[in-house]
């Protein structure tokens, strides 16, 4: 996959033009949208939960050092290894020497975002590792060679049609021509193919939706048991998780899970919310021998630091681009990165450097509507702003509109040349287009005008109007 | 040493924070409930899940309800796997059901669970791994069993979490298990579908 | 007693493009009692270069609106955003200033409503000038309604003019797909965004789509002129003040609505 955030552009073209992602995008209002506003409207207490998950999220980054301390004592007396990776090439290689200490081949995976921020699965196979994606998006997507396009739902940009036309092509050791009506027939086909992988896997890595230091637990919210069939039959375990999933206690991590389905899903608990505590004990029948943490930082203690601070509260949720306009315009993809969407433009920017990515906050109307829906109330509109002044400072983006913003700004902050400029181009612009109202046509404003026409001035600016009609002038 | 920096990236990053941690919150109220209240919303939450949930009257009456439950569903009455002491000693045969001890395996079609406690705050089981509760038995069959005692039938997570901390102090066993639902999917299309890859139907069983 | 003085922050594209609408707020605050200063020291609000990352220019243009409009009891604005960068934002653009000027600042903001709140909440309308006979629905523009809570006061004034027929679409509180200098710079995903609202707009059948911002109700209303759809589109306070000798934004004189 070549696109990029410094793509965007051609990105968000092709997503536009795209009829099979348009269709599938068009499923979202009435979807997860609808659903957690259905789950929303059911706790009259949301607005407080949301405050509270707030406020949990902000003191754990405050204390975080402590915490993680604490999670790592923990976890280590429960039987678990914790490893700590300051980069994406640390991480990816604690992951393989663990795996190649245990002579593993084959390697199941839960669905994880920090893995595909690091590159985890393509380095593993370039080390001659199977890997094999056991989401069923993750697993449908891994096939086709792309990434995911939400952070919780990675095929939403696919439709039905897509998934069987992929499953005739990969599942060749199945008859051809059999029936796959529906979305049904699909699911039990994607159950019984990788059935085998689980029961063969030498490793389940699965990430983490959070980290109780109070117990040395790591937390996956998922409906397929997937990730606990990753992290149960395989005899190691590995866990990737960025250092900002670290919750102090069980009890936090509650409130927190009572903002996450719902924001996520609507749903008020999935199917599957799994505390995973070290090893098998002795006397258990099942589970991993071996258990493995890798807490990884890869530019969130900078974060930390930074003016991107309040961004390492979010849960991963998704809720903010269900509710994006430009996310349902365009998908994910065209966010040419791992995290798309509000959140996407803010982390992208963070973790790879504002220079190549400043589409990502610029592609924004600042409608509010992902504000409005963070159960952890990240301020995405102040975040991506901050990124434009960034961007802005170093230079970055077209030389065209800063000199165009350079000369706006002088008239603006003159009010006398300002009035007298925009009494002369009024009365142009008025004067060309009396006669239609709007403009169709125009050497500037290329873009907007191709599918929209420029309403007309009425061609005398207000404050020259008004000044008449002190002096008496009838209007 | 990458643990070393990244601790120090952090500490000087939050040198300016004294703020003192919330109080720990609880469960709004009009999540919470008690008794036989509880009870009646763990049964319609659950339900709304689409898990089936049955009444027995007491222990022995447990096989004929699953013999029945089954028939209604019309599912197979295949060998039913399990490993929990209690469970293995009640009347099976009389009921025309045939147990057999131990994990999951993947021919199983079958499996019994014990629940240690059900959340009603949104319909959800909490079942803990142990030799007499493996996982894959919640994991690997078709259809998955799961009795829980009415008296272990608590309010709310925060409940929950008490009960944890009473059983096992901070030193939970290997998983902790919160289950909602059979296994579902709506990655194809955008529509539910069940069966994911763990079971495609849950009876639960109140005794 | 003397009526109080309410300055009209006409806002930039009400000055350039649509005079009538700022005609109609004037005479709507003057229905509220208030006589209408027009300040000559204004020109836009700062969020054009606030949103495309200068703040130093924001900042400039923040202190030149707060002294142009320091001696009126009131700052009303007939938009939504640029109320919302007035009251909201430029508290933040001088929060590293000296106290002096954060206190000229506080002192600005307080003053400052959007002006259907204005003549809801502030000034309170029992009845109003205008008059129209014709089904209408409200798009509620995004900052007035998440940064200022405007909602419920359009269409509490609409329910006063006679013989209007008030209609919602399916998203109202969707946005438009404007966002200032996106709908030029991200046209394609400004287009795709608008066509969705003009889409709702049109399922309702109204015969006027109205909005308290002129940003949106031009983008709105370029979609659907050039699309040739039969919804068309006018500043709120036209409707309220009766102000409707212009025709509708981006129609012909001849086609009067």
């Amino acid at each position: 996959m070549t696109a990029s955030p410094a793509t965007f552009r051609e990105n968000a073209d092709a997503a536009l033009a795209n009829e099979r992602l348009q269709t599938a995008l068009a499923k979202l209002p009435g979807g997860l949208v609808a659903h957690r506003r259905a789950a929303v409207a059911a706790v009259p207490e949301f607005e407080t939960l949301r405050e509270e998950a707030r406020a949990i999220r902000d003191a754990t980054l405050d204390h975080l050092a402590a915490h993680l301390e604490a999670f790592e004592t923990k976890a280590t007396a429960m039987g678990s290894v914790v490893h700590w990776a300051a980069d994406a090439t640390g991480a990816r290689r604690v992951v393989t020497d663990i795996c190649r200490a245990a002579n593993a081949r084959r390697i199941v995976k839960g669905k994880s975002m920090v893995s595909e921020e690091i590159g985890l699965n393509a380095h593993l196979e370039a080390q001659g590792l199977e890997v094999i994606e056991s989401d069923l998006g993750e697993y449908i997507i891994q096939k086709r060679g792309e990434a995911p396009s939400h952070i919780i739902a990675p095929a939403i940009h696919l439709t039905e049609a897509d998934v069987e036309a992929d499953f005739r092509s990969y599942h060749m050791h199945l008859p051809a021509d059999r029936p796959l009506p529906n979305p049904e027939s699909l699911v039990s086909e994607a159950r019984g193919v990788l059935r085998e992988t689980f029961l063969t896997a030498d490793v389940g890595i699965t990430g983490a939706n959070f980290l109780v230091a109070e117990t040395g637990t790591s937390i996956i919210v998922t409906n397929e048991g997937n990730g606990d069939l990753s992290q149960t039959l395989p005899r190691i375990h590995i866990v990737v998780a960025t250092i900002d999933k670290v919750v102090p206690t069980l009890d936090e991590a509650m409130t927190l899970l009572r903002v996450l389905a719902r924001s996520a899903t609507g749903q008020d608990m999935t199917a599957y919310t799994t505390f995973a505590t070290g090893p098998r004990r002795a006397a258990d029948l099942d589970g991993p021998t071996e258990c493995h943490i890798v807490l990884v930082d890869n530019g969130r203690s900078d974060m930390l630091a930074s003016a991107m601070r309040d961004a390492l509260r979010c849960i991963r949720c998704g809720a903010c681009m269900n509710h994006c306009p430009v996310y349902n315009a365009i998908g994910g993809h065209a966010y040419g990165w791992v995290y798309p969407g509000p959140i996407g433009a803010v982390l992208t920017p963070a973790l790879l450097g504002i220079a190549g990515t400043s589409h990502l906050p610029s592609a924004s109307t600042f409608c509010g509507s992902c504000e409005a829906v963070c159960p952890v109330k990240i301020p995405l509109v102040s975040l991506m702003r901050t990124w434009r002044e960034r961007a802005h400072e170093q230079g970055t983006g077209s030389r065209t509109s800063r000199a165009l913003l350079s000369l706006w700004a002088y008239a603006a902050t003159r009010p006398a040349l300002y009035h007298l400029l925009a009494r002369f181009g009024v009365a142009f612009g008025g004067a060309l287009s009396r006669s239609k109202g709007r403009f169709s046509r125009l050497p500037i404003a290329r873009g907007w005008l191709r599918d929209r026409d420029i309403p007309a001035p009425q061609g005398r600016t207000f404050q020259q109007l008004w000044k008449e009609t002190e002096r008496g002038v009838p209007r | 040493m990458s643990r070393a920096a990244i601790l120090g990236r952090i500490r000087a990053a939050n040198t300016t924070t004294p703020t003192t941690p919330p109080a720990t919150p609880s469960a709004p109220p009009s999540l919470v409930s008690h008794g036989d209240g509880a009870i009646a919303r763990f049964r319609a939450a659950a339900a709304s899940k689409g898990m089936i949930v049955v009444d027995v009257k007491g222990p022995q009456m447990l096989p004929a309800s699953v013999a029945e439950a089954l028939s209604a569903a019309r599912i197979a009455h295949g060998e039913i796997r399990l490993n929990d002491a209690a469970l293995a000693d009640l009347p099976w045969a009389e009921a025309g059901l045939t147990i057999a001890r131990g994990a999951a395996t993947p021919q199983d079609t079958l499996a019994f669970s014990r629940a240690i406690a059900a959340v009603a705050e949104t319909g959800t089981l909490m079942l803990t791994s142990g030799v007499e509760n493996p996982t894959t038995l919640a994991f690997l069959p078709e259809t998955h069993l799961v009795a829980i005692d009415r008296t272990s039938v608590l309010g709310t997570f925060e409940d929950a979490t008490a009960l944890l901390r009473q059983m096992y102090g901070t030193q939970l066993p290997r998983l902790v298990n919160f289950i909602s639902g059979a296994s579902r999917t709506g990655d194809i299309g955008g529509r539910i579908v069940h069966g994911a890859h763990g079971p495609r139907q849950l009876f639960i069983f109140l005794i | 007693m003397q009526a109080p003085r309410a300055g009209l922050f006409v806002t930039c594209l009400i000055d350039l493009m649509r005079p009538s609408v700022g005609f109609a707020a004037a005479r709507l605050i003057e229905e509220a009692g208030c006589k209408v200063i027009v300040p000559e020291r204004q020109t836009c609000c700062g969020q054009p270069a606030y949103n495309s990352g200068d703040r130093a220019t924001a900042k400039a243009l923040a202190l030149q609106t707060v002294r142009a409009f320091a001696d009126c009891d009131y700052v009303v604005v007939p938009s939504g955003s640029c109320a919302a960068m007035l009251k909201v934002h430029y508290p933040r653009l001088v929060s590293n200033e000296p106290s002096g000027i954060q206190s000229e600042v506080a002192d600005f903001t307080a003053k400052v409503h959007e002006l259907c709140t204005f003549l809801t909440s502030i000034r309170p309308l029992t009845k109003v000038p205008g008059r129209y006979t014709g089904r209408v629905t409200y798009h509620d523009a995004c900052s007035g309604l998440r940064e200022l809570g405007v909602k419920g006061a359009p269409r509490r004034l609409l329910a006063l003019v006679p013989g209007v027929e008030i209609t919602e679409m399916t998203e109202p509180e969707t946005c438009c797909g404007f966002g200032g200098v996106f709908a030029e710079k991200y046209a394609g995903i400004s287009n795709a965004i608008v066509t969705r609202k003009a889409d709702d707009a049109t399922s309702t059948s109204a015969d006027l789509l109205l909005a308290g911002d002129l940003g949106c109700l031009m983008n709105m209303a370029g979609k659907l002129t050039r699309d040739g759809r039969p919804v068309a589109c006018r500043h709120v306070a036209e409707v309220l003040a009766g102000e409707l000798a212009d025709p509708p934004i981006g129609h012909r004189p001849t086609d009067v609505r």
